[in-house]
Order: structure tokens, then C-alpha cells, then sequence
């Protein structure tokens, strides 16, 4: 049970396309700079170990997104860059295409070695978003703009700037569609959800990379490549206050998921049941599409939803709650509700565990709207795991599955146990 | 009457109010014709500094609005950009008091002056047009304005920190600046990419542009704020609902984290001990739930091997916490909280300075806690009582030191004792109660099993459940 946990697919196949083609095109481009010879070498040659060394400082923003800031940053900044120095600088955007790939995959390779494990798709849209600014920047500069000198058209530059930030932005919207693209073909679920929800989990972190990235290219005309440190270090600190909201966030977790081990200690509820309930409800809300904050939700609301039996001062025997009466469950299920709730910041979670108890539909009635999916996941996939218990053979699952499926016009929500179904057949 | 340090307190905040306040003046007097960047700067300052982005320190918090005040001090010199620095009164927690405010204020506007000031006379400084020919040159002076803009705030912000809550001036000031001055620092520099760019041509939008990264950040700082505090919450209330298995010890492990905190605060323990300390403090006791239930609420006298397995609950602890990788330290002080100085507690036998510190201050704690608590057998000691008790087990039991401190901590800010009333009938005469966590408990077991096996010589360990005798 436990490859639920990284509920991912290993690689779907538009993420390999991705790779491939983004892998192609770099080698065209590669030898294209090469015939045609390199522009300003002294200039590739800063920012080459620049990307790299961003690459390696990835930071892991929420649902298991890997994001490199700096090295997107560099890239943009290489993309849109149009002087050093007071020298004007037209880089073919072949060359741009190049530096970003070789940047990045020399970041990679260093990662390969240290035993991380680099994410290749990452990388591509990165490369993409790079390459989709360079090309958009250069269809709509002014054209004087890589061939006079800075003095010379410095009342011209906030124009420039503004550009540059729109042009950021059509970067960051590329690199977050592709990876709406990736994840929308793996699970079941619509493009527009998906974009919505990496949207929301990439836009702040885009802001400043893009923004930087504007920065460095509008600065290096005066402030020649000295401006490429000083933008790394106010760019590793957004990075560190990431990284600093994310080591919260994974000790969090680490915490609702020791802590929902107590009522097993206790003996109150069997050994692991709440790890498995949780690890199989996130396989089944990824696949039904829910959104990382509801997929947050979901596993805090699974670890926890037997805390209520602490409260009960004699242990329902065997901790199984699907085998008492259905009054005793929606006890269990209130008293957790009103731990959690105490806790004064958990309010979803605590409604979800309210209504874990709660059937489906009535007799008769048409089935609730307001009952959360969360809470219809967890029940389903509790009693499952209540039903097979230790033993682990594909009949006593399928035996558990049969009776869920008996249960599944009132008790169980039918979707759920269709993908419940799914996900224990693979 | 007030003390003398709170007199030297208010003095001091004056003077640096009236020292803001006369800077402020000298700069009105010299905006002259750069109004329009004053104000434009001002407006830009005060987006920045509003709400700053708390820090893990309570007390100290970074502000963002550093790059726009470097960018003043690079551009309009050291009085103009005090000026510039104005907006700050306005700006930041609201309720706070005028005085904080002001002095809040007067300490960014004397810092930024002295900056200026540093930034003019450091040899190639005081530079205000930015080309490509004064690269690298102009970055020392502009990083040394920077960094004496930092220490002349912490400074300030130190001495009054110190003055009022009577904490060392050093571990104030290197408690806060260690944390905040990379960051600052980092984020001050983003000030000389405003200037260059201002003055290159940009024009204002470069504010605007080295804002938004400050605002982002900002945003992960908050977020990371609101998710700490979330984090103690939920910890606490899960504790709570731990503690619900027991109507007597409700409460008991923030009351023990709150003492070894004050405690610690009192040996002078830096802040990110301290929090780590509080985690070890509220979870200190939660391997009891691996305590089989009927054992705990057993009421007849425990065997060997009960008792035994009553004494895994700090290793206990430890196997249900450490799948949280940040606790490290503090899963020293859980498992070792019940060690005692003489060699003679549990579970490792550790003596004396063997014992994690963060143990031995809980051990204090803990039985300062429970002796100060009503018990099912007994109604709470008096603080003044447990006092006593703790002095006599110093040594034995508990590190002399540890118990020293949190007398003085316990004196100097007073301890709420924690008295429940009791709704059930308990008569003393009945109950020969032994106590784990109270040293008092166990008034003869202690010597008479000398020579049995190690865990026998242990102070009987329950759970606030009678022993019928």
C-alpha cells in the first residue's frame, strides 16, 4: 500500500514528449551556434555556471512542485538581455536556447551525481519559458534597441521595462501550462482545473523569479555582470523564506502524522490503519482531481479521523468503527471533530472528520451536496481498509470491495468506490 | 515607583525620539527641489515597511522596506533620505502604542542618517549617478553603508529591548541581528539596483520592479509565520486531547513547557533552543499513550514487569515523535526526562552532566508542575511549598542549577498554580499515592529496594491513580 504515497504516476507520456522535444530542439539550436560562432563569450560564460548553480538550489513549493528560482531567473535574464556594459549585445535566440539548456542540464547532472534525483520535465519548461521570452521579447523590442548605445536611448528604457514584464509574464504562464499540460494527462481531470491549480501554486514564486529576471537584464547595461551576484543574493532569500515555509509545511505534516499514531499506540485503532486510509484517500483525490490545498485537507482529515476514539473513555474493541453501530460512528467522528477543531486553524479538516459517518444519500432523498468529497473519500477507503485488515490477499480485497460496492447507492459515494476499484486493481 | 532600569528605559526612548525628530528637521530643510523623488521614495517606503514580515523572534521583526531606504540613501544623500523614512510612523501594527510607533520611526530615521553619512565619507562613496564606468568601485561604500545601517538599527532597537524585559544586551543583539542581517543585507542590496536603475533611465518603475521580489517575499515570510502559528496550535490541541485520558494532568505539558521555558530564559538560552525546548516541553509525556491503558488505570500495587513497562513511555515518546525530523534536540529532553542527577533514574541511568540539558530542565519543571497541581489524591502544593521540595531533591534528583534557576525565574515573573476544582470525593487517609512526576510521592521505596534491579529504586511510576492500600 504504501506506493500510494507518492501518489504520481512515474512519467506519463506527454511528459517524455516534453523532454524529447524540448531535447531536440536544443540539439538544433546547439549546432546552429555552432556554425554560426558564439556571441559574447565572456557574457555565456557568467551565465552558464549562474544557471547551473540555481539548478541546484531547487526549492519544493506546495504538492510536490519542484521550482529552481534562480536558475529560471538567469535564464530569463539571459533572454531578455540587450547591453552589458554599455555595449549593445544581440545574441541569436539559437544561442539563448543553448546556454539555458546546457546551464540546466549541467545543474542536473551535478544533482545525478549527488543522488538526487533531477526532474528532467522541470527543467524542459523552464527551457521553454526562457526560449518563449527571448522570442516574444525580440519580435517586439524596438529594433535600435541591440544596435545603439545605452546613453542613447535611455528616455526610451521605462517603455523597455514594461515590455519586459509583460513578456515575463507570458514566460511564466508557458511554463505553468506546460505543467498543467503534464499533469492534466496523467489523472482524469480537465486542462482549465489543472492550470487554475498550478496558477495558484507557481504565480508568487514566478513574481519574483520574473521580476528578477527583468532586473538583471535592465541593470547589466550599467552595472556590467556585477549586477549577476548581487541579484543572487536577494533572489536565495525569497528562495530561503520558500524553503523555510516549506520545511514548516513538511514538519507539520510530520507532526499530524505522528501524532494521529497516538490513538493506535493507545490501542484504540488498529496498527497503520490511519498511515494506509490516508496514503489510499490521496491516491484517490489526485485521481478525482482534487486541488493541493483540498489534497492537504484530505490527508490531515484521513491521519486524523480516529482521533475521536481517544476521547471515548472505553476503546471501541478492535478500533474498527465500521463494525459498531452507526450512532457510536458519528460519536467517534463528532468528538474528533471537536479536538480538531481546537486547534482553532483547522476548521476544514475538522468538518471533513464531522461528516466521515455521514451515508451517501438517504433512502429516497437525493444524495447530499453539501457532504464534502473529502469526507466520502475517507469513509469509503476507512471501511475498506477495516474489511481487509492484515490480510493482504487479492481475495480478501476483492471480498471488501464487493461489500463496499453492496453499500454503494446509499452508503458509499459510487465515484469513490469506482476509483478505489481502480486504484487497488493497478 | 519605577525602577531604575524602566527610568533609563523611558530616558532613552526620548532621546532617540528627539535625535529622529531633529534629523527629520535638519532633512525637511534641505529637500529643495528633489520634493517629487521624496515623496515618491516616502510613498514606496511606507508599502514596504507596512506590516513588516514577522520573524521567528517575537520581539524583532525584518523589515522589507531596507532596499528603499539604501535606494534614498544612494540618490538623495543621508538627510533626504531621513525623510524618506518618515512614512514608518504610519506604517506597521497598528495598535501599536505612539510611543512604540515613534521611536519605531525615530530609530529607522537615525539609522538611515547615519548611513548616509558612512556612505559620503567612505572613500569612493557618496556617488549618486550610477554609469557603467563606476562598477565595481561604488559597490564597497555602498555595501558598508548597508551594513552600518543594520547595525546602527539593531543597536537602537537592542538597548531598548534589553532596558525594558532586563535580558542581556548581547544575546538581544546577536539573537536578532544572526537571524535578520543576511536577509536584510540581502535584500539592502536590491536599494543600489534601485538607484542604478533610477538613475539610468527606468525612471520610478524600477522601484516598482525591485519591489515586487520584496513583496514575494514578504508573502513566503507571512505564510511561513501563519503556518508556525498554525503548528503550535494543532500541537497543543492534540496534546490536549492526549491529555483528555486524564482529568488531573490536564494542561500539564504546556504548563511544563512554559516553566522549562522560563527556566531556560533565565540561563540565558538562545531563542531557537528555546522553541525547541517548548516542543520538547508540551510533548514530553505523549509516549504514555503507549502505556497500555489498563495499566495506567490500574488501582492495585503494580508487579515487576508492569512497572517495567510503565517506565517506556519517555523511549516511547521518542518512537512516536521521531518521524519529525526538526525536533532533534528535543527528543533528547523526552527521553531523558526522567533521569535523574544521581545516576539513578530512568531509562539510561545518565548522571549529572551526561543528561541532555534540555532533560534535566524538564525534569525541574515537571515535577515543579505537578506538585503545584491539584492531584486525585491531594489538593496543590503552594508555589513556596514545591520550592522547598525542589531545593531538597537539588542534587540527588534534579541539577542544582536548574532548580536555582527556575526559583529565580518562578520569583522574579510569578507562576499561575494550576488548581482544579475537584467535583469527585477523594479521601487521603486511603490512597498511598506514588507520583512519577512528584518528588514528595515516594517516601520510602527509594532506599528500601536498594540492591534490586535498577528499576525497582525508581520512585513508583502511575498515573495519578490511587493505590489502595
Amino acid at each position: 500500500m504504501t506506493r500510494h504515497r507518492s501518489a504520481r504516476p512515474a512519467r506519463s507520456v506527454a511528459d517524455q514528449v516534453l523532454v524529447v522535444v524540448v531535447a531536440l530542439c536544443c540539439v538544433v539550436a546547439f549546432g546552429f551556434t555552432l556554425a554560426h560562432g558564439v556571441v559574447r563569450a565572456d557574457v555565456v560564460a557568467a551565465f552558464i555556471p549562474l544557471i547551473a548553480v540555481g539548478e541546484l538550489l531547487q526549492v519544493r513549493l506546495p504538492g510536490d512542485r519542484p521550482a529552481a528560482p534562480l536558475a529560471a531567473s538567469a535564464a530569463l535574464g539571459y533572454a531578455l538581455l540587450f547591453a552589458v556594459g554599455g555595449e549593445p549585445v544581440s545574441l541569436p535566440i539559437a544561442q539563448v536556447a543553448c546556454v539555458v539548456a546546457i546551464g540546466m542540464t549541467a545543474g542536473s547532472l551535478v544533482l545525478l551525481f549527488a543522488g538526487r534525483r533531477p526532474r528532467p520535465t522541470a527543467v524542459a519548461r523552464r527551457v521553454v519559458a526562457a526560449v518563449v521570452a527571448g522570442l516574444v521579447f525580440r519580435a517586439t523590442a524596438p529594433h535600435n534597441l541591440s544596435t545603439l548605445h545605452v546613453a542613447q536611448y535611455k528616455q526610451d528604457l521605462r517603455w523597455v521595462a514594461l515590455l519586459m514584464v509583460a513578456v515575463a509574464a507570458l514566460a511564466a504562464l508557458a511554463d505553468l501550462a506546460l505543467a498543467a499540460v503534464v499533469r492534466s494527462s496523467e489523472g482524469r481531470v480537465a486542462f482549465g482545473w489543472m492550470l487554475r491549480d498550478e496558477i495558484g501554486a507557481g504565480a508568487g514564486l514566478w513574481t519574483a523569479v520574473g521580476a528578477t529576471g527583468v532586473l538583471m537584464a535592465l541593470a547589466t547595461p550599467s552595472m556590467k555582470l556585477y549586477a549577476l551576484p548581487i541579484f543572487c543574493v536577494p533572489l536565495l532569500l525569497t528562495q530561503f523564506a520558500f524553503r523555510r515555509y516549506a520545511a514548516i509545511r513538511t514538519t507539520y505534516r510530520q507532526t499530524i502524522r505522528s501524532l494521529s499514531r497516538v490513538a493506535e499506540v493507545g490501542g484504540y485503532v488498529e496498527k497503520g490503519h490511519a498511515h494506509r486510509v490516508s496514503s489510499l484517500a490521496i491516491a484517490i483525490g489526485r485521481e478525482m482531481g482534487l486541488t493541493e490545498g483540498e489534497i492537504t485537507d484530505l490527508e490531515y482529515a484521513a491521519l486524523l479521523h480516529d482521533i475521536g476514539q481517544l476521547s471515548l473513555t472505553d476503546p471501541i474493541p478492535g478500533g474498527s468503527t465500521l463494525v459498531v453501530a452507526p450512532v457510536e460512528r458519528r460519536r467517534v467522528a463528532e468528538l474528533g471533530a471537536d479536538v480538531i477543531k481546537t486547534t482553532g486553524v483547522l476548521d476544514r479538516v475538522a468538518d471533513i472528520v464531522a461528516r466521515q459517518a455521514d451515508p451517501y444519500r438517504r433512502h429516497r432523498e437525493a444524495p447530499d451536496e453539501s457532504l464534502p468529497i473529502e469526507s466520502r473519500i475517507i469513509k469509503a477507503v476507512s471501511a475498506y481498509d477495516d474489511l481487509v485488515g492484515d490480510d493482504l490477499s487479492p481475495e480478501a480485497r476483492a471480498d471488501a470491495l464487493e461489500r463496499l460496492r453492496l453499500g454503494m447507492a446509499y452508503e458509499y459515494d459510487p465515484a469513490v468506490v469506482e476509483t478505489l476499484t481502480r486504484i487497488v486493481a493497478s | 515607583m519605577r525602577s531604575l532600569p524602566r527610568r533609563v528605559a523611558t530616558l532613552y526612548v526620548g532621546a532617540v525620539i528627539v535625535l529622529g525628530a531633529a534629523v527629520v528637521a535638519v532633512g525637511f530643510s534641505r529637500v529643495g527641489h528633489q520634493w517629487s523623488e521624496v515623496l515618491i521614495l516616502g510613498g514606496l517606503f511606507w508599502i514596504a515597511d507596512s506590516s513588516p514580515a514577522m520573524m521567528r523572534l517575537q520581539r524583532l521583526s525584518i523589515s522589507l522596506a531596507l532596499p528603499i531606504a539604501l535606494a534614498a540613501i544612494l540618490l538623495l544623500g543621508p538627510w533626504r533620505a531621513a525623510v524618506v523614512c518618515l512614512p514608518g510612523v504610519f506604517a506597521g501594527t497598528h495598535n501599536a502604542a505612539l510611543v512604540k510607533r515613534l521611536f519605531n520611526s525615530a530609530q529607522i530615521v537615525v539609522s538611515a542618517c547615519a548611513a548616509g553619512l558612512v556612505y559620503e565619507t567612505v572613500p569612493g562613496g557618496g556617488v549618486t549617478v550610477f554609469s557603467d564606468s563606476r562598477f565595481p568601485a561604488v559597490l564597497f561604500p555602498v555595501v558598508m553603508a548597508a551594513l552600518s545601517y543594520l547595525v546602527v538599527n539593531y543597536t537602537l532597537v537592542a538597548l531598548v529591548i534589553s532596558l525594558t524585559t532586563r535580558t542581556r544586551l548581547v544575546n538581544v543583539w546577536v539573537g536578532g541581528l544572526s537571524e535578520a542581517a543576511v536577509p536584510s543585507l540581502g535584500y539592502g542590496l536590491l536599494g543600489l539596483v534601485t538607484a542604478v536603475l533610477w538613475t539610468g533611465g527606468v525612471g520610478p518603475v524600477a522601484a516598482l520592479l525591485v519591489l515586487a521580489p520584496l513583496l514575494i517575499a514578504r508573502w513566503a515570510f507571512q505564510q511561513h509565520g501563519e503556518q508556525h502559528k498554525a503548528y503550535e496550535a494543532t500541537v497543543a490541541s492534540l496534546i490536549r486531547a492526549v491529555e483528555t485520558k486524564d482529568y488531573y494532568t490536564r494542561g500539564h505539558s504546556e504548563r511544563v513547557a512554559k516553566a522549562s521555558v522560563m527556566l531556560a530564559e533565565q540561563l540565558g538560552m538562545r531563542e531557537d533552543r528555546l522553541e525547541m525546548l517548548r516542543y520538547a516541553g508540551m510533548l514530553h509525556d505523549v509516549g504514555k499513550l503507549g502505556v497500555p491503558t489498563k495499566l495506567l488505570q490500574k488501582t492495585g500495587p503494580l508487579d515487576d514487569t508492569e512497572f517495567a513497562a510503565i517506565k517506556l513511555h519517555p523511549t516511547r515518546g521518542v518512537e512516536m515523535v521521531n518521524g519529525i525530523a526538526f525536533l532533534n534536540e528535543a527528543m533528547l529532553g523526552i527521553r531523558h526526562h526522567h533521569e535523574r542527577v544521581d545516576g539513578r533514574g530512568y531509562p539510561d541511568g545518565l548522571a549529572g552532566e551526561q543528561i541532555p540539558e534540555f532533560a534535566r530542565i524538564i525534569a525541574v519543571a515537571d515535577a515543579f508542575d505537578s506538585m503545584t497541581s491539584t492531584r486525585s489524591y491531594r489538593s496543590a502544593r503552594s508555589v513556596e511549598a514545591a520550592m522547598l521540595e525542589l531545593k531538597r531533591w537539588a542534587g540527588s534528583q534534579f541539577d542544582a542549577r536548574m532548580v536555582d534557576a527556575l526559583i529565580v525565574a518562578v520569583e522574579a515573573r510569578g507562576w499561575e498554580t494550576h488548581v482544579e476544582p475537584t467535583d469527585e470525593v477523594v479521601d487521603p487517609a486511603v490512597l498511598v499515592f506514588r507520583d512519577h512526576d512528584d518528588p514528595t510521592s515516594d517516601p520510602t521505596g527509594d532506599i528500601a529496594v536498594l540492591g534490586q534491579p535498577p528499576y525497582q529504586r525508581m520512585p513508583l511510576y502511575d498515573e495519578a491513580r490511587a493505590e489502595v492500600s
